[in-house]
């Protein structure tokens, strides 16, 4: 009954919200709106009984990307009137849209109904823990994508760096 | 329909705590600060001028709304709520007491520092919405101190999960009380914690998102009345909720030394609310002594001094962890 409810409230707003995305001409509105989605779909990652990736998706999403959007909008605009996106439509996009729209709808249907069980206990974070930095379960998958993340890091910083040159 | 109801009172007690404190913190700040500088704050509204409170309070209600002309209309009228939401879901999670807890989930800890990262979106909104010069000097800072002081909180807040080996705030406080506060062996997580609540809260010496002298009132500027109260209303419930957080996290939250649960009964409740008041009035003395930091300045407190020390102090802290357990294990 609560889950149903939640999850047409939160359906509804997530709808609202992308559909929001794309159609509001002001980029700072499109980010809001963007934001908005992440705590929605955080929500129904919550009510979906997977609480620690509900919170990642918070932190992560909302607070950390979400934020790099903005200050991406914020030092690229000078003049409050560049905030309006043009008025122009590309049947490319839209073309591509659609073909997007038909694969992901395509695997929806086509994937293995989903039975829900109640009273299955949600994993905990200790269980995540020991699947994730264990030697039998991603340890290593995740030491390489540190790994990637520090080269990355270190790049971005010299690439930064003021030459003489 | 039960479910709904203890929901709907949950929500209420929380807005009703939420309130009491914005009224508390107001009279204080204006109280503390003022002795703190020598003067003595108000006087002569009702006893020591308790009444000045309800006469800030129907001032705000009462007071014109006014959006600025230029102003981005649709964000000035969301971002208080984008503020204050996020901070009053927050106090979901605080353990009053035992018993009293609106809401406690496995990870508790975690889902309250994920509601804490929401609101500086809700002043940068605020600031970007008003369309003013100091606004917008108010945001673009907001911005810039919210990814400075992020991190080292969170990682603040880490060596007591260790030690309790669980991050729900209720398992803390108990682990705590069959132990020691968990001040005396993360000395140096609860002096990083402290300062960055200050910064979170955008209090002196960190108060560049609306330093009076040069931005008038920064990211709140253009904003009057209620819309107003609501953004102070939500930075007071913050004072709270960083100080609620400390107090669980490392100052034995509703637990005394030496006394049990049982004994303590209903007591615990003042003594929770107890600490978090004096944590608040040393947040608010450390505001009334120390002169602002420049930006610069702050941002290198936090990226260059801030965030390295956590750093290290957590490896040291972990490798220090399993040497004890070790030992132990082996004698």
């Amino acid at each position: 009954m609560l889950n149903t409810i939640a999850f047409v409230v939160l359906g509804a707003a997530l709808i609202l919200g992308a559909f929001s995305v794309v159609t509001v001409r002001n980029v700072m509105h499109a980010a809001y709106w963007l934001l908005e989605v992440s705590v929605v779909v955080a929500g129904l990652i919550y009510f979906l009984s997977a609480e620690y990736v509900a919170i990642l998706q918070l932190l992560v999403y909302v607070g950390a990307v979400g934020m790099l959007v903005i200050f991406t909008i914020m030092l690229t605009r000078r003049d409050p009137r560049d905030d309006e996106r043009p008025d122009s439509y590309s049947y490319f996009a839209l073309a591509a849209a659609l073909l997007l729209f038909a694969a992901l709808a395509f695997s929806v249907v086509k994937s293995p109904t989903l039975v829900a069980r109640p009273g299955a206990a949600s994993t905990s974070l200790v269980d995540f823990g020991l699947q994730m930095f264990s030697t039998s379960g991603w340890a290593l998958g995740f030491e390489i994508a540190s790994l990637l993340l520090t080269v990355a890091l270190i790049a971005a910083v010299w690439w930064t760096k003021e030459r003489d040159d | 329909m039960n479910v709904w109801l203890v929901a709907l009172l949950r929500a209420l007690l929380i807005l009703l705590v939420m309130l009491l404190n914005g009224a508390m913190a107001i009279y204080m700040l204006r109280k503390v600060l003022g002795h703190a500088h020598l003067r003595l704050g108000p006087t002569e509204l009702g006893p020591a001028g308790l009444a000045q409170l309800i006469a800030d309070i129907v001032k705000l209600l009462v007071k014109e709304d006014r959006h600025p002309n230029r102003s981005d209309r649709w964000l000035y009228i969301v971002a208080p709520f984008i503020v204050f939401v996020p901070s009053f879901m927050s106090f979901a999670f605080i353990p009053f007491s035992d018993k009293l807890v609106a809401a406690n989930p496995d990870l508790s800890l975690l889902m309250m520092l994920a509601f804490l990262s929401i609101p500086p979106l809700g002043i940068f909104a605020a600031g970007w919405a008003s369309r003013s010069k100091y606004a917008t000097i108010g945001a673009v800072r907001a911005v810039g101190g919210m990814i400075t002081y992020e991190i080292p909180l969170l990682l603040a807040a880490l060596p007591p999960v260790m030690l309790a080996g669980s991050v729900n705030l209720q398992a803390i406080v108990h682990a705590q009380s069959t132990s020691i506060w968990y001040v005396i062996p993360c000395l140096p997580s609860f002096i990083v914690f402290l300062i960055c609540a200050q910064m979170e809260m955008g209090q002196a010496p960190f108060d560049m998102i609306e330093a009076d002298q040069e931005l008038v009132a920064g990211f709140a500027t253009e904003y009057s009345a209620m819309r107003f109260g609501f953004m102070y209303l939500a930075e007071f419930a913050e004072n709270f909720v960083m100080a609620a957080l400390a107090v669980t996290l490392f100052l034995g939250g509703w637990t005394l030394p030496g006394i049990s649960a049982t004994a303590l009964g209903p007591f615990a409740v003042l003594v929770f609310v107890a600490k978090c008041y004096i944590l608040i009035f040393l947040f608010m003395m450390v505001r009334g002594t120390y002169s602002r930091y420049r930006v610069d300045h702050y941002m290198n407190v936090g990226w260059k001094r801030l965030l390295p020390l956590s750093v290290v102090w957590i490896m040291v802290f972990a490798a220090a962890l399993k040497v004890i357990a070790m030992l132990r294990g082996g004698a």
